[in-house]
């Protein structure tokens, strides 16, 4: 902080509760670029490379989710290194009709998980058709089936929960 | 098969840590030709002999981040070139090892859509990474021609000229605007002239794109 006060740099630190809780972080991390993009500033670079390990991950996956231009200045070297990073845009990755239902599964979750069926009437499409969805995102990773604590014989639809990451809020 | 890659360094505890969290038949290691001589490698050779596992090793630079995020997309990209049947399954742990590894790491995962995880002895976080979606597909099939036409100092009209056959001109100019908001390429005046180039960041993003290609045949 002196060093950049000497330099005449506008210089602002931002608290972590807890420099190890590596969701936590990037969620900070990117409601703040979110934030300073609100307000019209133009983030030209972030480097990555210091803080604890979960830090450096968290912004690193920050970045990619914001589309953020990322370096990894070396701690010995002093190497600025730029990273290939593109900006997942979850409307490139999932298909309208996953997000859809993405987003039901989501809002649902919070009091009762869905099951197929259930989310199948949801949409008004077969259980057949709702099942095909169900499999796309299933093999990519973004939702789990789990037996109801209260019914085992009933399976219930659950979020993933760091895919909510990529659904924008 | 279900496959786990590692980071790994001389301190085992989050690699161990994902070692007991998640399900694998085959353990590869990614790691510095050091890290071989530490206990902690021996140690984990040792167990997987008794249990009867595979284990490999994946030897990087650990403090040479281009170098970790190479053979790592490489690794990745050979295995599955072999699983013709796609019946294997790749995880990756980013939470061993150095700083710079794991971020490599997870940065691969990214550009190659392997499940990717951090997991240390009281927690274990999933980050976002779609299965099976990869650089590849968060570019348009436009702006991958236009990507790899691109040569040094070239002009808009030069680039038209050169992927004309295959575009209309202003899908080319849409390819090249979406190509440098994404931080891909830039524009360098040059003789009084407007010169398109590849960023850093481009340079590696072609580079992984045509690494791709080459596998696929």
């Amino acid at each position: 902080m002196n060093y950049c006060k000497n330099l005449r740099i506008p210089v602002d630190a931002i608290e972590l509760p807890d420099v190890f809780d590596l969701m936590g972080i990037a969620k900070r991390i990117r409601a703040d670029i979110r934030e300073w993009k609100k307000r019209g500033a133009k983030i030209a670079i972030f480097n990555i490379a210091g803080g604890t390990r979960p830090t450096s991950s968290a912004a690193l996956l920050a970045c990619i989710l914001e589309g953020i231009p990322t370096v990894y200045v070396h701690d010995v070297t002093y190497d600025e290194i730029t990273l290939p990073l593109l900006k997942i845009e979850y409307t490139k990755v999932l298909s309208a009709k996953e997000r859809k239902i993405l987003d039901v599964i989501r809002k649902a979750q919070a009091k009762r998980p869905l099951s197929e069926v259930e989310l199948a009437r949801q949409f008004g499409v077969t259980k057949a058709t709702m099942n095909y969805h169900v499999k796309q995102l299933l093999k990519k990773g973004a939702i789990a089936i789990t037996p109801d604590p209260e019914d085992t014989r009933r399976k219930q639809l659950t979020i993933e929960p760091t895919i909510e990451l990529l659904l924008g809020d | 098969m279900k496959i786990l890659l590692s980071t790994f360094g001389p301190d085992p505890e989050n690699t161990l840590a994902a070692m007991k969290a998640l399900p694998y038949q085959k353990l590869v290691l990614i790691m510095s030709e050091d890290s071989k001589d530490t206990p902690a490698f021996k140690m984990i050779v040792d167990n997987e002999a008794k249990a009867k596992g595979i284990v490999e090793t994946l030897i990087v630079d650990e403090y040479d981040l281009k170098d970790c995020f190479r053979s790592i997309t490489d690794y990745i990209l050979e295995e599955r070139n072999k699983d013709k049947k796609g019946e294997n399954e790749i995880i990756i742990n980013i939470s061993g090892g150095s700083k710079i590894l794991g971020d490599a790491a997870l940065l691969a995962a990214f550009e190659m859509g392997v499940p990717a995880f951090h997991c240390e002895k009281s927690r274990t976080v999933r980050f976002p990474v779609l299965r099976g979606v990869t650089l590849r597909d968060r570019l348009t099939e436009s702006q991958i021609a236009v990507l790899k036409e691109l040569g040094t100092m070239d002009t808009i009209d030069e680039i038209v000229e050169r992927v004309g056959d295959r575009l209309t001109e202003e899908t080319i100019r849409k390819a090249l605007r979406e190509l440098r908001q994404l931080g891909v390429i830039r524009t360098v005046p040059s003789d009084g002239k407007i010169t398109l180039e590849l960023t850093e960041a481009g340079i590696l993003v072609l580079e992984t794109i045509n690494r791709f290609e080459k596998m696929r045949g």
